[in-house]
């Protein structure tokens, strides 16, 4: 019954929420535009919004030497992450079978371990990192604190079923999965979708006064 | 000839528990039998290039081996040494850690307030301190499971619950070990200056950290039961680790002994290490003030003139002691600039 529920009606209402909420999220975004500026532009907007898309994929100059390990792990996390949900083979099997209805090559064995390693320990030193920075204990909400916990026993609990011998293992982990979709379009894991957005924002409205980001 | 009968009858006992009267004798026994005993023959055969005569199209460590004798002492070890061993050791230390705690540690009072506060551990190093904390008690957990799932959670669970956490705690702890092992090597690299001998670490040990004589004691950032602490960590996980790695990467044509040797070496530094993490948990409790450089980064003054004089003078005559005020400010929690000031 429980087994039944995790792998139909929930992770269709799951998924549903996710992609509505997230795409209504992107809208409203786009929907409010920019505030209305009579003034005359000293460059073009749209030069800046991309730059500052990808200049801000680096830390300023002035904050490298603080920020590098905050960077480092945030970088092992954040592509460890992305490589396991696209190119783990569970994974591109469950989408393709359940989402796409077509499949692509996945990692081997080996580089998925490899991955998950460096992706859950990026993760773990990062929440660590969190608590015992006083600026970033100060700066986190408890949705902040929940998203990450949230992420984290995902991507364990995916590890823990990794020999795929045990029903109960898959099922713990899709659960978790579940819970993760619900989440995301209302707390601060959004930012995966709505980065461009922001950052494309302050670069336009900052180009167009002349100022480089 | 009553008398030698019984003197003699637990001779005839073990022979007869050998072979029940009754059961028939396996015809196969002797040729079993005979292939145990050749196995060494054989193996020596093979160590000196000749490759005997046994053949098999299967290459690898120990596949013209048909019964490996060792694999039954090496189970029966584990069962009955190992395993009650390392609950017997871990128990008692728990129970003597929680026994201390309640008779000794709840009474010490906390230093006296001073007002001021120094900063023993920087974000950096108590990041690295509890990355490497968690890592060890998930390595801890999910491999005491491994070592005590079967007589201790199969009557509780039963069989296929434990078969699940057997599994998960198998690729969690695989999964981890090398994390962990990163995290050692960073953790070493960040602390072993301050880990070395320096005069008056004896000192401190000829009077127990203090328990003995009278007058302060000079010790430095660590005294020599940390700096003990540190090399145990260090040493006793690298060695842990590495004997972790050779069994995680069996294909490197490692044999059975080798095996059993890693994994001997692999529980008892573990079992080891978990037992100086117990005590360790302990002290951090018990000396009140303690923790705090752990969690908050900052110490008491007092309670650093008390455990570490030599560098509470180092750090004040540098003119880095601060306040309270200055503290819960460098946290974020109260603004230095008066309300209106500039």
């Amino acid at each position: 019954m429980i087994a039944w529920f995790i792998d139909g009606p929930f992770w269709y209402f799951s998924f549903t929420v996710f992609l509505v909420a997230s795409v209504w999220k992107l809208v409203a975004i786009i929907a409010r535009g920019r505030p209305r500026n009579l003034a005359k532009p000293r460059k073009t907007p749209g030069g800046g919004a991309l730059a500052t898309i990808f200049r801000r994929f680096v830390p300023y100059p002035e904050f490298r030497k603080a920020s590098r390990v905050q960077f480092r792990a945030g970088y092992l996390f954040h592509l460890g992450l992305l490589a396991l949900l696209f190119f783990a083979a569970p994974h591109v099997e469950f989408i393709s079978r359940r989402i796409t209805g077509f499949s692509w090559p996945a990692m081997p064995h080996w580089a998925f371990i490899f991955t998950g390693e460096l992706a859950l320990g990026g993760l773990l030193f990062l929440i660590v990192y969190r608590l015992m920075n006083p600026v970033t204990r100060y700066l986190s909400s408890w949705g902040d604190h929940f998203s990450s916990w949230l992420v984290f026993l995902v991507m364990l609990t995916g590890c823990l079923a990794l020999l795929r011998s045990h029903e109960s293992l898959r099922l713990v982990h899709l659960f978790l999965a579940e819970l993760l979709l619900l989440w995301f379009p209302f707390g601060s894991l959004v930012h995966a979708i709505t980065f461009p957005l922001s950052r494309g924002f302050t670069g336009a409205v900052y180009h167009r006064k002349g100022v480089n980001l | 000839m009553l008398a030698l009968l019984w003197l003699t009858a637990p001779l005839f006992a073990a022979v007869s528990h050998d072979k029940p009267p009754g059961l028939v004798e396996n015809p196969g026994t002797d040729l079993w039998r005979e292939v145990r005993r050749r196995a060494p023959e054989l193996q020596a055969l093979q160590q000196a290039g000749k490759r005997g005569p046994v053949r098999t199209q299967v290459q690898g460590v120990d596949t013209t081996r048909l019964i490996n004798a060792r694999g039954e002492q090496w189970r029966l070890y584990r069962h009955r040494w190992l395993i009650p061993g390392s609950l017997w050791l871990l128990g008692g230390v728990a129970a003597l850690v929680v026994l201390l705690y309640l008779a000794v540690a709840l009474r010490l009072p906390p230093p006296r307030e001073s007002g001021r506060r120094l900063l023993r551990f920087e974000t950096y190093e108590r990041t690295l301190h509890w990355f490497m904390a968690a890592l060890f008690l998930f390595l801890g957990l999910t491999g005491l499971l491994l070592l005590w799932g079967r007589p201790l959670l199969i009557p509780l669970l039963g069989k296929p619950a434990f078969s699940a956490i057997a599994s998960a705690s198998k690729e969690g702890h695989n999964l981890m070990g090398p994390v962990f092992l990163v995290s050692l090597l960073l953790f070493f690299a960040r602390f072993w200056r301050r880990n070395l001998y320096q005069r008056g670490d004896f000192a401190w040990l000829a009077r127990l950290g203090g328990l003995l004589g009278r007058g302060p004691l000079r010790v430095g950032f660590f005294n020599l039961g940390e700096k003990v602490l540190f090399w145990l960590v260090v040493l006793v996980g690298l060695a842990i680790s590495l004997a972790g790695l050779v069994l995680l990467f069996p294909n490197f044509g490692q044999g059975r002994v080798v095996m059993e040797a890693a994994h001997l070496v692999h529980t008892l530094g573990a079992v080891l290490l978990l037992a100086v993490v117990l005590g360790h948990i302990y002290m951090a409790k018990a000396v009140k003030g303690t923790l705090e450089g752990m969690t908050g980064g900052y110490v008491e003054y007092n309670w650093a003139r008390e455990h570490h004089g030599a560098w509470a003078a180092d750090t004040e005559a540098a003119g880095r002691v601060l306040s309270v005020e200055e503290v819960e400010s460098r946290r974020g929690q109260r603004s230095l600039v008066k309300e209106g000031g500039t």
